[in-house]
């Protein structure tokens, strides 16, 4: 830690989250009640979780564009599925088939060489396309099975299971981010990846790992999101990738790799709902919540390129 | 006497060059070996060959008398070979430790969890016993360029390999630094490690390695015992002609004021900096490394800007903002950061050459590049630098070392400056074009362009500067004019040893 820029620029998005939180509270009281803040935790539950696994993607110099089709082709696979398996069975299926494409995600990029962007670009149209296959393009509905109600409505020790699980998933990246030899290897390929492979590292294996991370992660956003739904259908999550990909790098998260900010993407993502719900309690329609949101982002960033020239200019 | 290492017939074509033909030597265990040669000699292509990074065409690699088949790093580890690349191999944002054992992180038996006191425990011994004073668990980001080599060296003896690679460690050592070096590589030696050593600078050669191979357009011209050898004949051997001795013959006097600079203040950088230059006067920037001596260069050219401080040029103050000002003052900046701030490696030797005139010989109202006005302003640089190159369209990354920087010369003065700012203009290219740059420098001041360089090449600044200021701590603490003036009478200065005195103007 080099003095109060550094640490600024670390903790800067929980300083907009907390400005934003404070504006929105003065305009509409009813955002700090008790029941909007579990409403709030809740909703942002299933990009967070997703962001958790793309802050690995991103800090390793990355980007998987594929989450959108993964996340349509978990609420799919849990749809046809939880009649047979039951809730906890199609969740484990639903894990393993997004391990599965997320390795092979990670094949592609390392075995044909391909650059992320591009490899997942093309895979998020695969995807997609199997999503849509499996149901035949129509919906997979679970009015029937009401025990997949448990990932929204259910809860563990207390907590709503949704923001149980966002705390889970995060204690957990933040300790495999910080404490494993992966977490160092992932933050090592994105600071200079020949660097990396000339240290030893298993750029190769590393690079796998994260994709199968962000597609478990992505799987899990689904199944809150089934769960919520109540239908698998491969149209839902159109979009869903930039989403997440806004929430890492608004956390801080650097876009030229090396450097992640794992509890900032939760802040984020958290940032990201309160916007969201306090543009909904403000009564503002949806074209002019768009223009809101984008300002703010463009402010937020902008305000954080700042910071970090102020710094760069002080060393 | 076992052989360390044994290449025999070594081979390795790229497209369209014959990088390494037939070449073959030994290396005694327990030597110190030179490599040297021009750039693109071959040396880099034969030490990746040993590092696993290329495979040789033909002929074989023997390792303690046994047959190596070394396909990747992995293989070349295994055989106890470890390399310090020229290009910083090191992860920024890792801290010291983490780079030092990224392939052998310490964790609990029953978890994939770091171990971080055992990390930083084992990185502070390797690193005291080298004598390296580094902290473990400092970010590499935030390390000065020159410990960061000196990082990199750690991390290639980390391995107790037995055959140490060394391609230019010094490129960006400190004097202090080099020393503690050839202590390293004594050390090694003692016990009973080879050490292949690959550089450009004579001083080190002569210094620390027993015996020279010299390379040559991909062959090998000789190996002969270092003490049989002079700087002279060693230079021979490489270019395998007569170089001119660099000579600067004084160039036309002039008393026009080309540039004056009053006060120039950059909190934290440099502080009241004031001197006048005269046009076509060749002039010196000397002092170590972080003294600000590039910063006030860099502030000249609108690169960084300046907190007060006046500029004046042929009597006129201007204002320098961005580089686009300095442009159009008639200002020419060459970078020491060839790779990452010079050369657009992937465009062609035209395009770089032209590329700060790109708008003023553009036809239709700046809307088409005229390819013949830019083969012209190629054609005349080419003749004027004798810049070599395959065709114009080549990729400026193909050139050599030396090429690369005329390239950057030729931009900076294809837009006609008057002048002309250098930073390391000489460093990592080879002796003969070396000499080259030297010749064109004093050939430039006759036509009446200014210079302004910074070396850390203090042979350099002698020879061909008229006169040498010296940066400490961000202030100038001498002015002294090179023929009276010494390597010592610059240090006193560089290190604040000596404030100036009635010798300096």
């Amino acid at each position: 830690m080099r003095g109060p820029a550094r640490l600024l620029e670390s903790y800067f998005v929980y300083l907009v989250a907390a400005v934003t939180l404070a504006v929105f509270a003065l305009l509409t009281p009813n955002i700090l009640t008790g029941a909007n803040i579990i409403n709030l935790l809740t909703n942002a539950a299933t990009v967070a979780i997703a962001a958790a696994g793309m802050t690995f993607a991103i800090t390793a110099g990355g980007f998987d564009l594929s989450i959108g089709s993964i996340l349509a082709l978990t609420t799919c696979v849990l749809g046809k599925l939880v009649p047979h398996l039951g809730a906890w069975g199609a969740v484990a299926v639903a894990l393993l088939v997004g391990g599965v494409l997320g390795a092979v995600n990670g094949l592609i990029v390392t075995r044909l060489r391909i650059q992320t962007f591009v490899a997942t670009l093309s895979t998020m149209i695969v995807y997609r396309g199997l999503a849509l296959i499996y149901t035949a393009g129509r919906d997979a509905t679970l009015y029937a099975n009401l025990d997949v109600k448990y990932f929204t409505a259910g809860a563990l020790l207390g907590v709503p299971f949704p923001i149980a699980l966002t705390l889970l998933v995060f204690l957990t990246a933040y300790a495999v981010y910080r404490w494993t030899p992966f977490g160092v290897f992932v933050r090592g390929i994105g600071s200079n990846q020949v660097a990396a492979q000339v240290s030893g590292i298993p750029v190769d294996a590393v690079l796998i790992g994260v994709f199968v991370v962000t597609a478990t992660t992505t799987v899990l956003s689904g199944t809150l999101l089934t769960s919520q739904l109540l239908t698998g259908n491969g149209r839902v999550g159109l979009g869903f990738e930039l989403e997440v990909i806004t929430a890492t790098i608004l956390g801080g998260t650097s876009l030229s790799g090396g450097r992640g900010n794992v509890w900032g993407t939760l802040v984020a993502a958290l940032l990201l709902t309160i916007i969201a719900n306090g543009l909904n309690l403000l009564g503002l329609a949806d074209p002019y919540q768009r223009l809101a949101k984008g300002l703010i982002f463009i402010v937020a960033l902008a305000l954080d390129s700042l910071l970090r020239l102020l710094r760069e200019r002080r060393r | 006497m076992t052989q360390a290492i044994e290449l025999r017939h070594i081979t390795k074509t790229f497209p369209g060059v014959a990088a390494l033909s037939d070449v073959s030597f030994d290396v005694p265990r327990g030597e110190v070996h030179a490599v040297v040669g021009e750039n693109g000699a071959g040396k880099s292509t034969l030490m990746k060959i040993l590092g696993g990074i290329y495979r040789p065409d033909r002929g074989e690699v023997l390792i303690d008398g046994q047959l190596a088949h070394i396909r990747s790093i992995h293989d070349s580890v295994a055989h106890g070979i470890s390399v310090v690349y020229q290009e910083f191999n090191l992860m920024p944002e890792l801290t010291v430790a983490e780079n030092l054992y990224a392939a052998d992180l310490p964790t609990l038996p029953w978890l994939p969890v770091l171990r971080r006191r055992p990390l930083h425990a084992r990185a502070g011994a390797l690193l005291a016993g080298l004598g390296l004073d580094l902290d473990p668990r400092a970010l590499v980001k935030d390390l000065s360029v020159s410990r960061r080599q000196m990082l990199e060296i750690a991390k290639a003896l980390r391995l107790d390999a037995s055959i140490l690679i060394m391609d230019e460690p010094t490129a960006s050592l400190a004097d202090a630094e080099v020393e503690k070096l050839y202590e390293i590589i004594r050390g090694l030696r003692a016990r009973g490690k080879t050490v292949l050593y690959i550089s450009h600078r004579m001083k080190e050669i002569f210094d620390v390695t027993d015996r020279v191979t010299v390379l040559r357009d991909g062959r090998r011209v000789g190996t002969e015992l270092t003490s049989a050898l002079t700087p002279d004949s060693v230079v021979r051997m490489m270019v395998g002609r007569e170089v001119k001795r660099f000579s600067s013959e004084g160039p036309a006097a002039s008393t026009e004021e080309a540039l004056a600079v009053s006060g120039l203040t950059r909190r934290g950088e440099f502080e009241d900096v004031s001197f006048r230059v005269r046009k076509g006067e060749i002039v010196g920037i000397a002092g170590l490394m972080g003294s600000g001596r590039e910063e006030i260069l860099k502030s000249l050219y609108g690169l960084l800007p300046l907190d007060s401080g006046k500029v004046r040029i042929e009597g006129r103050e201007v204002r320098i903002e961005r580089p686009e000002d300095a442009i159009q003052l008639g200002i020419g900046f060459v970078t020491e950061d060839r790779k990452d701030a010079g050369i657009f490696p992937l465009m062609s030797v035209r395009e770089n050459v032209s590329l700060n005139v790109i708008q003023r010989i553009a036809r239709l109202a700046g809307l088409y590049v005229d390819e013949r006005r830019e083969r012209g302003i190629l054609a005349e640089y080419t003749r004027f630098l004798n810049l070599r190159y395959a065709s114009e369209a080549q990729p400026v990354m193909y050139l050599s070392g030396g090429n690369q920087q005329k390239v950057l010369l030729a931009r900076a003065l294809a837009a006609r400056c008057k002048i002309l700012l250098l930073l390391e203009p000489t460093r990592g290219i080879d002796v003969g074009a070396k000499g080259e740059v030297y010749q064109l420098m004093a050939e430039l001041s006759r036509q009446g362009i200014t210079l302004l360089m910074v070396s850390s090449d203090l042979p350099e600044l002698l020879a061909v500067c008229e006169r040498i200021l010296v940066v400490w701590q961000g202030r100038i603490t001498g002015d002294l004019v090179a023929g009276q003036a010494d390597e010592a009478a610059i240090m006193l200065r560089a290190t604040g040893t000596q404030a100036p005195l009635h010798g300096d103007r």
